[in-house]
């Protein structure tokens, strides 16, 4: 039974590996010289040498890559623009993209298994397809346009809530909205049909035709069944989020982790742009992880699988 | 059954199908547009004319003009033709490149297999438009790196459906009869066994080109993608951010073109889905 848990573990170091070494070479696949690139027109030669001697570039390859994941959790590695070592500049504003990440998710969740359980429910009826049609308009809608017309609406025209920042509880809600509506769609159209499947099975129809409630059934047998795979949805849409929440942090100016990395790619702050995307794959990495060790733990099957 | 009959079948489910019925008929539409730009826009989309900026619809602009006294209308009909553009040929390459590698490293098995997979693994570890956005980092903005970002972003998902299909096909009887008539393999991998992946690929493509244009215009509205004075719709929309209060409708027209547009190719998509196989229907 542990074999699957340990297998899972094993996966994800050249996973992990991986990812950091497209991180590093964001730097060395840039066309022309790295150290030209990084600093930027005017630069004399002494300021490229200098830039090249700082970070180590005319080292050897691997040399250079040790020392690229050593550096960013020692604090060797600094931030270009700010001197700071990238380490401190990441964290916080990663921690606040989780924040977002986290009150999206529960947006998602809520609505999203509401409306999956409302349309599996009236299947067929114009509830079910009124549920649907949001659906389906949640996945074509581009997230950071979504942002905008809410901004129009609750910021510009009612002046109910703040356009951005990050100030207090009330600075989430609209981003949160934001991020988590499309997450809603996909996780309503998984309850629904997973909940339609379950009311397919057999150990369903034995229950009705044993005149067990209708309420019972539905909430107690078939949601609890049809759950296992809306978790996974769930955790993979929180995944998902972390790297998409780069453009609500962008519509609602939230101080985020994908918004610095943004910046940072148009000042050319190398560093920012390398650790803060090697991060947010490396959290996305272990929420995956997560989820498949949680699915393996609810559905025993899997475990036995091999 | 001849190709004619066969295409015609076809056309008959999708016209009974609603979803895809619709989906279509979204798709030529945009696609028309984009096609007849030249034609059908009132203005130059760059035409700049500073003493009508920001004036809100009317007879003159329907939907109005820009900062620049650009109007939007022309602007969103010529914003149809980078998007469709960018994300079509962007999809038409990951598809040619991931079939090719996805199908060679199931047929053949073994270490290659596992190289080719395990990298595509990596590269999906980058959650949504984040490999775009890292390529962008390396390439710089601009048109044919954006291409390029959205051809790898979406080549790991078509190598995995003629994997798949591959996987399941080879170990079949026709693929012995064919090896032992004399086929070279090569032959019975992209003659025989391929086709079989043909209806899932239209339909991940379809889909694909849709979450295409998201990608497109999304790093366009980050400020990484076509660059201004490009007519892009996301590029646009990044425009209208700073001036919501002033002149709303500058942040709906391009937002609409998107969302119609994408919409077209998901309903599209989905309805092909259902009918090429019929056992999803009602998931």
């Amino acid at each position: 039974m542990n074999n699957y848990f340990i297998r899972r573990l094993i996966l994800i170091i050249p996973i992990l590996i991986g990812v950091s070494l497209i991180s590093f070479f964001i730097i060395h696949l840039i066309p022309g010289d790295p150290a030209r690139v990084i600093a930027g027109q005017g630069a004399t030669s002494e300021d490229i040498a200098l830039i090249r001697e700082e970070f180590g570039l005319d080292k050897p390859l691997t040399e250079q890559y040790f020392a690229f994941v050593g550096g960013i959790f020692s604090g060797k590695m600094k931030s270009i623009s700010s001197q700071q070592p990238v380490i401190d500049e990441i964290t916080p504003r990663f921690w606040n993209t989780v924040q977002l990440a986290t009150f999206g998710i529960i947006v998602a969740t809520v609505f999203g298994i509401l409306l999956g359980i409302i349309a599996a429910t009236h299947k067929n009826t114009f509830v079910d397809n009124l549920s649907m049609g949001f659906s389906l308009i949640g996945v074509s809608m581009p997230i950071f346009w979504l942002g905008l017309l809410l901004i129009m609406l609750f910021s510009v025209a009612l002046n109910w809530l703040p356009a951005g920042g990050k100030d207090s509880f009330i600075s989430f809600i609209l981003p949160g909205i934001t991020l988590g509506l499309p997450s809603a769609a996909i996780i309503a159209r998984m309850t629904r049909a997973s909940m339609l499947e379950i009311v397919n099975q057999d150990f369903i129809r034995t229950a009705i035709s044993n005149g067990i409630p209708q309420k019972t059934i539905i909430y107690k047998y078939t949601l609890k069944n049809a759950m296992i795979p809306v978790v996974t949805v769930v955790g993979l849409q929180f995944g998902y989020m972390l790297g998409g929440a780069v453009l609500t942090e962008s519509v609602f100016g939230w101080p985020g982790l994908g918004r610095l990395v943004v910046q940072s790619i148009f000042t050319r702050d190398y560093p920012i742009v390398q650790s803060g995307i090697l991060l947010i794959a490396m959290s996305f990495v272990f929420v995956n992880l997560a989820v498949d060790l949680l699915y393996a733990a609810i559905d025993p099957r899997l475990r036995r699988k091999k | 059954m001849n190709h004619n009959n066969s295409m015609a079948i076809y056309w008959r489910r999708i016209s009974k199908n609603k979803m895809a019925a619709i989906g279509a008929f979204i798709v030529l539409f945009i696609v028309i547009i984009a096609l007849l730009a030249p034609v059908i826009s009132p203005y130059e989309p760059d035409a700049q004319d500073l003493y009508s900026s920001l004036n809100g619809p009317s007879k003159e602009h329907w939907f109005g003009t820009d900062i620049y006294g650009r109007d939007i209308l022309s602007r969103v009909i010529w914003g149809a033709r980078i998007s469709l553009s960018i994300s079509s040929l962007a999809v038409f390459l990951s598809i040619l490149i991931g079939v090719f590698l996805g199908a060679i490293a199931a047929y053949f098995g073994g270490v290659l297999d596992e190289i080719i997979m395990r990298f595509f693994d990596i590269l999906l570890s980058f959650p949504d438009i984040l490999l775009a956005i890292a390529i962008i980092a390396i390439l710089g903005s601009g048109r044919s790196n954006l291409i390029t970002a959205i051809t790898i972003y979406s080549i790991p998902q078509f190598a995995r459906i003629a994997r798949s299909t591959v996987v399941s096909e080879k170990t079949k009887e026709y693929v012995d009869a064919a090896r032992l008539s004399g086929e070279s393999e090569m032959n019975i991998l992209f003659r025989y066994v391929l086709p079989n992946s043909l209806s899932p690929i239209i339909v991940q493509g379809t889909l694909r080109i849709g979450y295409a244009i998201l990608i497109i215009s999304g790093l366009g509205f980050l400020g990484l993608g076509i660059q201004p004075p490009a007519a892009e719709w996301g590029t646009d929309l990044s425009i209208a951010r700073t001036y919501l209060r002033a002149a709303p409708h500058t942040g709906i027209f391009p937002g609409i073109a998107i969302f119609i547009t994408v919409m077209g190719f998901n309903f599209f998509g989905d309805g092909l889905n259902e009918i090429l196989n019929p056992r999803m229907k009602d998931r």
